[in-house]
């Protein structure tokens, strides 16, 4: 599986990545400071069955008590998470492949689930959100699983937008005001919403073999990051006729936090409780945060865009 | 065992109490009722959500640490009973209570889905097949026909479309007969079997027989049942809406009566549901 021939490094929501095979959802590490050592390296090898005496487990993931980490995803592969005893130490990222899973399986594993660990791992807060970059301003999108936050972007995207990432952000805290991290570059939605939008069936990747969910390549921002000036979280209710943008304020805005931090269980575990409250904080205080009330039918999608963007004419 | 099948011996010691039903059968009423009651019979705001959920991939997420989107159908199937008991290892909560719309069913491997080591009971909820038909033709939008085809076939999931994405896993409800029959002959559980007929006729009596099982104090049982009286629920959700109606329906709270099936289906759907479904119907006394 490994693929001769030269292979940039991929910015890995704001990690320098190098890997044996090609990526197609991530962006290119810039070439510029190229002599610089990955911060995280994907290498095919065996991969222990599991982790001895776990401190979180689940028939899935195992985190051990040395800051290692197993994903298991028995007909995908295996992905064992090693090397960062510190949060800047190199990441290594063994994957083990079952029989006769594709490429493209393991790399939605390795952007979603795995991805989530080894951000945690770095002590990086990941959200479960997708943004855009809109005249100017960095939006994300939270909420809860199937609330549309991959399909607003996308609408947002035909519309004019950017994207910069997809399902999970990266919200850096580190500098004086907050920053978005450039993440994917495709947007992975299902058949209703890329029907919705019109999206030609060639352009339709596939992300699992036997499962409908696809991967789209949009077009996506070229910046590392972004000031992250408004957090939108969808609601979908039955008691809406159509969408609604709400004004919220303050940290109780972003509750639930376990919906919006990604993986929140397993940062927890491994110590990142104080370091997620910080995060959160920050970023209650520097986006403007709004909730999306929107109709429990796909059919608002367009109109959830309009709302969006009729706001963000009205300058908010 | 009773001649209606179920073990109605009282609730044992797991944590969750689960209200079970068949589409369309009260399950609902029930679940606001007994939030009332354990609310001391206070009122219950339905444009709220309701306690007691179908089980959704945000816990999944939660308690296994995986997108769940990225997984197959069979992969999230196989691990159903493990995260019952995962939630009920991380919850405080002595009585978790769920609705469920699947059938008793097993897993691949031959494991219980509802596992009864985590269980105090299940509170099973049954409707005349025929009324169910009406209020479920309305509730999805289907003709009648397809509504009694619905409820006669085998294989129905629910929540397992591989062209959209749901909050709610999948379900394996299979027929009308099937679902009944499969959770009173094979809960290996404590079932207490509640007719939502019986609910019409006295809602805080059977409440009080529900609050009995699950060990919830039945102090507010009256004042839980007027809370939840069909009228209240209709006009909240006329004046406010109900976060749980689905698009196709019209409205959540619609008639909430007996006999409209006799009423309104044509006699060969009549016939058809007594052909499929007879043996159960007879069984609970609908035949």
């Amino acid at each position: 599986m490994t693929e001769t021939g030269h292979l940039p490094d991929y910015s890995f929501f704001g990690l320098r990545l190098r890997s044996p095979f090609r990526l197609y959802s991530l962006p290119a590490w810039p070439a510029l400071g190229s002599d610089e050592a990955p911060e995280i390296e994907l290498c095919f090898g065996e991969t222990p069955d599991s982790l001895a005496k776990p401190i979180w487990s689940s028939p899935f993931v195992q985190i051990g008590s040395d800051r290692t980490a197993l994903v298991n995803i028995s007909t995908v592969a295996r992905f064992w998470i090693h090397g960062t005893i510190q949060a800047a130490d190199t990441t290594i990222i063994v994957v083990q492949p079952a029989p006769g899973t594709e490429i493209f399986e393991i790399e939605t594993i390795l952007l979603g689930t795995v991805a989530g660990i080894v951000l945690h791992l770095r002590s990086l807060l990941p959200l479960h959100a997708s943004c855009v970059v809109l005249g100017g301003r960095a939006i994300a999108f939270s909420g809860p699983c199937a609330s549309g936050k991959s399909a607003l972007a996308a609408a947002l995207v035909r519309r004019g937008a950017l994207l910069l990432s997809d399902d999970l952000l990266i919200s850096d805290d580190s500098g004086q005001s907050v920053q978005a991290m450039v993440g994917t570059t495709q947007v992975r939605l299902w058949p209703d919403v890329m029907d919705r939008l019109e999206i030609p069936r060639e352009q339709r990747l596939p992300t699992r073999l036997e499962h409908g969910k696809r991967a789209v390549a949009v077009p996506a921002v070229e910046a590392r990051t972004w000031p992250l000036e408004l957090m939108v979280s969808i609601e979908s209710v039955g008691s809406v006729d159509e969408p609604v943008l709400v004004r919220r304020h303050g940290l109780p805005a972003l509750f639930p936090f376990k919906e919006l931090v990604y993986q929140q269980e397993i940062g927890r575990s491994l110590g990142n409780a104080a370091r997620e409250f910080r995060g959160l904080t920050a970023l209650a205080n520097g986006a403007a945060l709004f909730a999306l009330r929107r109709t429990k039918v796909l059919d608002d999608l367009d109109r959830c865009a309009d709302v969006v963007l009729s706001a963000l004419g009205g300058g908010l | 065992m009773n001649l209606r099948g179920g073990n109605s011996a009282p609730a044992q010691g797991g944590q969750f109490g689960w209200l079970v039903s068949y589409p369309k059968s009260g399950n609902t009423w029930m679940r606001i009722m007994l939030q009332s009651l354990r609310n001391g019979g206070a009122p219950v705001d339905i444009k709220e959500s309701i306690d007691s959920h179908i089980l959704n991939r945000e816990e999944f997420e939660e308690h296994f640490g995986v997108e769940s989107s990225d997984l197959a159908a069979p992969e999230i199937d196989a691990v159903r009973p493990e995260l019952h008991r995962a939630i009920a290892r991380a919850s405080k909560d002595p009585l978790i209570l769920r609705k469920v719309h699947d059938r008793c069913w097993l897993t691949a491997s031959g494991e219980r889905v509802f596992p009864p080591e985590v269980s105090r009971g299940a509170v099973y909820i049954v409707r005349d097949p025929r009324d169910v038909a009406v209020s479920f033709a309305h509730f999805f939008g289907l003709d009648l026909e397809a509504a009694v085809d619905s409820m006669a076939d085998s294989t129905k999931t629910y929540a397992s479309s591989s062209s959209r994405l749901t909050l709610q896993l999948s379900q394996q409800v299979g027929s009308w007969s099937e679902h009944v029959a499969s959770w009173l002959d094979d809960a290996a559980m404590p079932l207490l079997l509640i007719r939502y007929e019986d609910m019409l006729a006295d809602s805080a009596r059977e409440l009080e027989k529900v609050a009995r099982f699950l060990g919830i104090p039945a102090e507010a049982c009256a004042q839980a049942a007027a809370a939840a009286g069909f009228s209240t629920l209709r006009e909240q959700e006329d004046k406010r809406g109900f976060r749980e109606k689905v698009p196709s329906a019209a409205r959540f709270f619609r008639q909430g009566r007996s006999g409209e099936g006799k009423e309104k289906l044509p006699i060969h759907l009549l016939e058809r549901i007594e052909n499929v479904h007879g043996a159960v119907m007879k069984r609970l006394g609908y035949l």
